[in-house]
């Protein structure tokens, strides 16, 4: 296992793709067999659910708005169009999809995880969202829609989460229509050495000990800054979101590649 | 060109959206003919850095996006200049404001100018909903002093420049006869144009007469 702070390479059997026939996958720098990486996943998540939003205005000191914003104004979404949120959690990307398709169009919240869900549905009709708006617990790899049936699919900060992302990828490619757009916002790699120092600095001491404090648990906010170090780059990922099918890959970095925002189009 | 992250014109363009319909939530009236002016995309240029923002009206609401999408209207300008036109209003009937060049449809500029022009926002009832009422008054009150003193310096002083320039120096001439030179010029441009017609009228009928 590597050390925190340190950069570990993707390892190499399974690509970092969760491959059935490596029996085993990465959940942070540990190597734990493929079937238990969905479960401990899920406990994460059933742990931090309560305090996400919180932590996550913390954690980025509210920067992960803009980069919503910016995947919101990349999307292109219509009036009428039906747009399915993977891994939306507690709902930011959804409530904005919600204003912009209008009362005849469609957004899904999907999530594999039942307390994140909750709490996303909770938050959304406490505000006052709901008519056009349908929640739905589904795993990414196994997407339980029709084929050529969204405009848009976004998944922001799920796609590292996926035991199997290149299944996930074909999947997001299935359910989109044609000429429909897939956005995935996701943790980067930093392109200056300078910023990514401080960076590592920054997640492997801050983040557990915010989470200690804030959520009650650090092991999940430590796993966050390991998943974070080995998710794809930039470049692989576009090569990803290529051999699954999407053409004109591309990606923005923002702030300074600590997170890029993907975008690629269904043929 | 500098291109900034898009992070920071994510930033930008939700301060400025946020700013844009609080300001507009202060004068109704505004909106209501905004929005008259139908589905209209109001493009900003922002220089010197590369960054393009696109306004559009939306139910009642201005939505800000950093795309570079078509626009109806376009305000090119620095963010000091596009600031100022907000909140002083335009200060020429011929331009927007100094300092801001807009293009587009001439019709979509000219009313969008008017509203620009008129916007009449009530700052003091958006300070009496932080500070309350006698506060904001106060504060108001003060500020319109301010301004007052502003303008009326800026007036003295222009006059004085102009004395001095007209009266003592004799380096330039006084209104009247400036008319009257304007004037002079006009009966050339007329007399002038006269005799084009007249030759041109002239040389067709030699033209005819030879053929």
């Amino acid at each position: 296992m590597s050390q925190p702070g340190t950069r570990t390479p993707q390892p190499a059997a399974p690509s970092g793709n969760g491959s059935a026939q490596a029996h085993t996958t990465h959940f942070g720098y540990r190597q734990v067999p493929v079937g238990e990486k969905v479960q401990r996943v899920a406990e994460v998540f059933h742990s931090v659910a309560q305090k996400y939003d919180m932590m996550n205005d913390l954690m980025s000191m509210g920067i992960h708005r803009l980069w919503k914003r910016f995947t919101v104004e990349l999307s292109g979404v219509r009036k009428n169009h039906k747009v399915l949120d993977i891994a939306g959690g507690t709902g930011d990307l959804t409530m904005k999809f919600s204003d912009l398709v209008g009362p005849q169009g469609t957004v899904v919240l999907a999530d594999i995880n039942a307390s994140m869900l909750k709490v996303g549905r909770d938050r959304l009709v406490d505000r006052g969202y709901g008519n056009n708006i349908e929640y739905v617990q589904a795993n990414a790899e196994q997407l339980p829609f029709p084929d050529n049936h969204f405009n848009c699919v976004s998944i922001a900060f799920g796609l590292r989460n996926v035991t199997d992302k290149d299944q996930a990828l074909r999947e997001m490619h299935r359910v989109l229509k044609p000429g429909g757009r897939l956005l995935v916002l996701e943790f980067s790699k930093p392109n200056n050495p300078l910023l990514t120092k401080a960076y590592d600095l920054y997640s492997f001491t801050a983040l557990p000990v915010m989470g200690k404090l804030i959520a009650g648990d650090s092991d999940s906010y430590q796993y966050l800054a390991e998943s974070i170090r080995m998710h794809p780059d930039q470049e692989t990922l576009k090569q990803m979101m290529s051999e699954a099918g999407f053409v004109n890959c591309r990606y923005h970095n923002m702030t300074g590649g600590i997170v890029a925002l993907h975008s690629g189009i269904k043929p | 060109m500098f291109q900034p992250d898009p992070t920071l014109l994510a930033a930008l363009s939700a301060s400025l959206e946020l700013a844009l319909n609080r300001a507009l939530a202060l004068d109704p009236g505004s909106l209501q003919r905004l929005a008259a002016l139908g589905e209209l995309a109001i493009g900003l240029e922002l220089q010197p850095v590369d960054a393009k923002l696109s306004i559009r009206l939306d139910a009642g609401f201005l939505r800000i996006t950093t795309l570079d999408t078509p626009t109806d209207i376009t305000l090119a300008g620095t963010p000091l200049s596009l600031g100022r036109l907000l909140f002083e209003g335009p200060s020429t009937d011929l331009g927007i404001h100094p300092g801001v060049q807009i293009s587009g449809n001439p019709e979509q500029v000219n009313a969008l100018a008017a509203i620009v022009r008129d916007l009449e926002i009530d700052w003091e009832a958006a300070l009496a909903d932080i500070l309350g009422d006698i506060p904001a008054h106060f504060l108001a009150r003060r500020w319109r002093r301010l301004q007052q003193w502003q303008k009326h310096a800026h007036q003295s002083l222009a006059m004085t420049l102009e004395d001095y320039l007209k009266e003592e120096s004799d380096w330039l001439p006084h209104r009247e006869q400036l008319n009257d030179y304007m004037e002079s010029v006009d009966r050339v441009q007329q007399a002038t144009e006269q005799l084009e017609a007249r030759i041109m009228q002239l040389q067709a009928h030699i033209d005819k007469t030879q053929t």
